[in-house]
């Protein structure tokens, strides 16, 4: 049984006995991609010769099956003809490189997506981004949104520069565009279960206590939604009260009533979650958020950065400029 | 084996990255929802 360095270095060198006699010029690229919440995921990349689109695939995934007994051969052919389709998938994207080059190009397409800033350091500082308590907002530029995918491209630094714009401007974009293109969506958690189960919701139990789920229509980085002002005073409006928040993950946040409990209570219940139910890579916080309906703001309830600096081992984990101490406003968005 | 191999797109550099529903909403979602409903039962008899 090959380990996954092994399956990785298998995978690279054996690949191209899968792809058809057109590709097997190609370059086969195996590399590491770093993805939410620093995790690093084994890739390769087939660039055929001459072309600037290039598939990059993900060895995890595939380990895991190959683990659980799926045989390697079987596996192989499987994703000799996953890459043959996404090279002829890839062709609409052949645009991208020059269409990305220019600014006003992709300004109309400019989103928010929110994470986790201890977890993200590495990321953070190659990255634009807006701090938000113990969140960081970075900035994509959406390729493809549709009910069941989204294509993006996370904006670096350099693009940042080479585009000759700024954090402020990428933030005021996002505000316009993401509502826009990823639509805000807030359903009660008996919804929300009928939707992700595939089951009615008369099926689902009636929860003695109200909640909510804050996504987007693609249920994907929708946890970008809490920043939506407008989104959350409806929220506040249905509810009756002021709410916290509970960082479910990358994808959506759970609102409850105040009246519900407190918010050491809630954060326990988060980190219990987070430690069983939610991948590495979909974490956003242990912590809780109170929305405050009169003061338009969401801030932290359980504790502070300043508390989060104190317990930090690396000290650098959270620049706590003085602004950033206080309560934060979400920006009111033109839907 | 899964029908979707994890895959995003290079163009030129630039990495495209594809994500498709995640998995684990329903299981995510069901811990919360079990958790605060346990909770609001024992606030509710205490």
């Amino acid at each position: 049984m090959l380990n996954l360095e092994e399956f990785h270095d298998y995978v690279a060198d054996h690949i191209k006995d899968f792809l058809p006699a057109e590709l097997q010029d190609a370059e086969v690229k195996k590399h590491m991609v770093a993805k939410n919440n620093d995790q690093e995921y084994h890739a390769i990349t087939i660039q055929p010769e001459g072309a600037i689109v290039a598939p990059t695939l993900y060895m995890e995934t595939m380990f895991r099956d190959y683990q659980n007994g799926a045989d390697l051969n079987q596996m192989m052919t499987k994703l000799g003809d996953t890459i043959a389709q996404g090279l002829a998938d890839g062709k609409s994207l052949g645009h991208i490189s020059t269409d990305f080059t220019d600014f006003e190009n992709v300004k109309d397409n400019v989103i928010m997506c929110l994470v986790g800033r201890e977890k993200n350091q590495k990321l953070l500082a190659d990255c634009p981004h807006t701090n938000m308590e113990d969140l960081a907002i970075v900035y994509r530029v959406a390729v493809n949104a549709n009910d069941e995918e989204l294509s993006s491209i996370l904006i670096h630094n350099a693009q940042m520069e080479a585009w000759g714009t700024s954090v402020e401007e990428l933030q005021a974009l996002a505000e316009k565009n993401t509502p826009r293109i990823l639509q805000p969506t807030v359903v009660t958690m008996e919804e929300a279960l009928s939707q992700a189960m595939g089951i009615p919701a008369e099926d689902i139990p009636p929860s003695a206590v109200p909640m909510y789920v804050i996504s987007n229509r693609t249920k994907l980085s929708g946890a970008a939604t809490i920043l939506n002002d407008e989104v959350m005073q409806e929220l506040a409006q249905r509810m009756g009260e002021n709410f916290y928040v509970l960082p479910s993950s990358i994808h959506e946040c759970l609102a409850v009533p105040e009246s519900f409990g407190t918010p050491q209570e809630l954060s326990m219940l988060v980190q219990e979650v987070n430690d069983t139910e939610v991948t590495p890579e979909e974490r956003l916080s242990d912590h809780v958020y109170h929305y405050d309906a009169e003061k338009h703001t969401l801030s932290l309830a359980d504790t502070s950065v300043e508390e989060l600096q104190k317990v930090s081992e690396k000290n650098e984990n959270y620049d706590t400029k003085p602004d950033q101490a206080e309560a934060q406003k979400p920006r009111r968005h033109t839907r | 084996m899964k029908e979707v191999i994890a895959m995003d797109m290079n163009a030129a550099g630039v990495l495209v990255e594809k994500e498709k529903k995640p998995e684990g909403t329903a299981k995510r979602l069901a811990g919360y929802a079990l958790k605060i409903s346990k909770k609001g039962k024992e606030k509710e008899h205490a």
